[in-house]
């Protein structure tokens, strides 16, 4: 008898156990639910999405600057045109064709000009890089001075390296 | 990479120096009546034409474009698919041609050619682009083939094949699309006519 009680006992102990493990996991679920629940919703809150939004637009805020090598083909010809002038011209079409505002924006100027290699640099910002294009389209139609742009670099240097190293 | 000029109105020696220099590895040309290989250039016929009937006569290998500057030059518009391989819009038809004659252009389902001379000289004037505008919906959707050339007669004419890929950007098509214009349509409107000509 006293066999069959403790068998009883020890079962009765270990459904309790059981109910009581069972119950406080229910209860741990319930709040981990509403944590998620909560993480979740803070996902989608206004003020988090803004600020996910804020850190891309400060990352497309973010202008690099672009050195364009470019060649004038003058087809022998001694170039006739000045560093000055040819930076004024570059302006003035591109604020006829975009305005003065990108074109502040762009930061568009003509570093250097090799007259003797009829090669220059222009700088720009690198999302300006096809109004800038676009622009020397235009200054071959009205000007005819026919631009072929070589390679685009990232830094001063590597242009300047360019300049000499192309032919 | 190589590109195609699709539309050399006249060949002359610094128009095709200007070309090699530009990385244009293959022409086509009004001027050209056989197809030849010149300076690393390939250079194929073409023949351009707003009569159909014309355009039935051309050499069999040439290349026959349409020209369409008026809803009027669309009046026997299911027969062109018949004799034409591409349809080339002028300037005027660029600025007058409404929604609904792009619309047909779309439905014949020939590629369509643009002259980006034509385009450069009507936006200095400032003036609408009517039918470009709703022909760049058609091509931003990818439900029309582009082909973009600078049309050129003289040297001066001659653009660069990545300002003319800048202009097309800067109208509203993606990189692809524009790259595209210049490169795949092209090649894929000679293939059709039975030029083995590739882009390396």
């Amino acid at each position: 008898m006293s066999i069959l009680n403790n068998y009883l006992l020890i079962t009765l102990s270990l459904i309790i156990t059981s109910l009581c493990v069972s119950i406080i996991s229910f209860i741990l679920i319930l709040k981990v639910r509403k944590l998620v629940e909560l993480f979740r919703l803070s996902l989608r809150s206004r003020l988090l999405r803004s600020y996910i939004k804020s850190i891309e637009v400060r990352k497309k805020r973010r202008l690099r600057k672009r050195y364009m090598v470019f060649e004038i083909i003058n087809y022998g010809k001694s170039l006739n045109i000045s560093k000055e002038e040819l930076d004024t011209l570059m302006k003035k079409y591109f604020k006829e064709l975009f305005g003065t505002t990108e074109l502040s924006r762009s930061g568009l100027a003509l570093i250097t000009i090799d007259k003797s290699k009829f090669r220059g640099i222009l700088k720009y910002h690198s999302t300006y890089r096809t109004k800038v294009l676009m622009t020397l389209a235009l200054l071959q139609v009205k000007e005819g001075l026919i631009v072929n742009p070589l390679r685009t670099t990232g830094t001063l240097r590597k242009a300047l390296k360019y300049t000499r190293i192309i032919k | 990479m190589k590109y195609v000029e699709f539309h050399v109105r006249k060949l002359s020696r610094e128009v095709m120096e200007l070309l090699r220099k530009f990385k244009y590895h293959i022409i086509v040309c009004d001027d050209a009546k056989k197809y030849s290989i010149l300076n690393d250039i390939t250079i194929i016929p073409r023949v351009t034409s707003s009569s159909a009937n014309e355009l039935k006569t051309a050499p069999r290998k040439a290349i026959k474009a349409y020209i369409v500057k008026s809803k009027e030059d669309l009046k026997n518009y299911p027969k062109l698919k018949k004799v034409a391989n591409i349809i080339t819009l002028t300037d005027e038809a660029l600025t007058r041609l409404g929604p609904k004659s792009i619309e047909k252009i779309v439905n014949l389902g020939l590629p369509v050619e643009i002259c980006v001379n034509d385009i450069i000289k009507a936006l200095e004037k400032s003036r609408y682009l009517k039918g470009l505008y709703s022909l760049l919906i058609y091509a931003a959707s990818d439900s029309i083939d582009l082909i973009v050339s600078s049309c050129p007669t003289k040297n001066l004419d001659v653009l660069h094949p990545i300002v003319v890929r800048s202009i097309l950007e800067e109208l509203g098509l993606n990189s692809i699309q524009a790259k595209k214009a210049l490169t795949q349509t092209p090649i894929n409107v000679l293939r059709g006519i039975g030029y083995n000509v590739y882009l390396e």
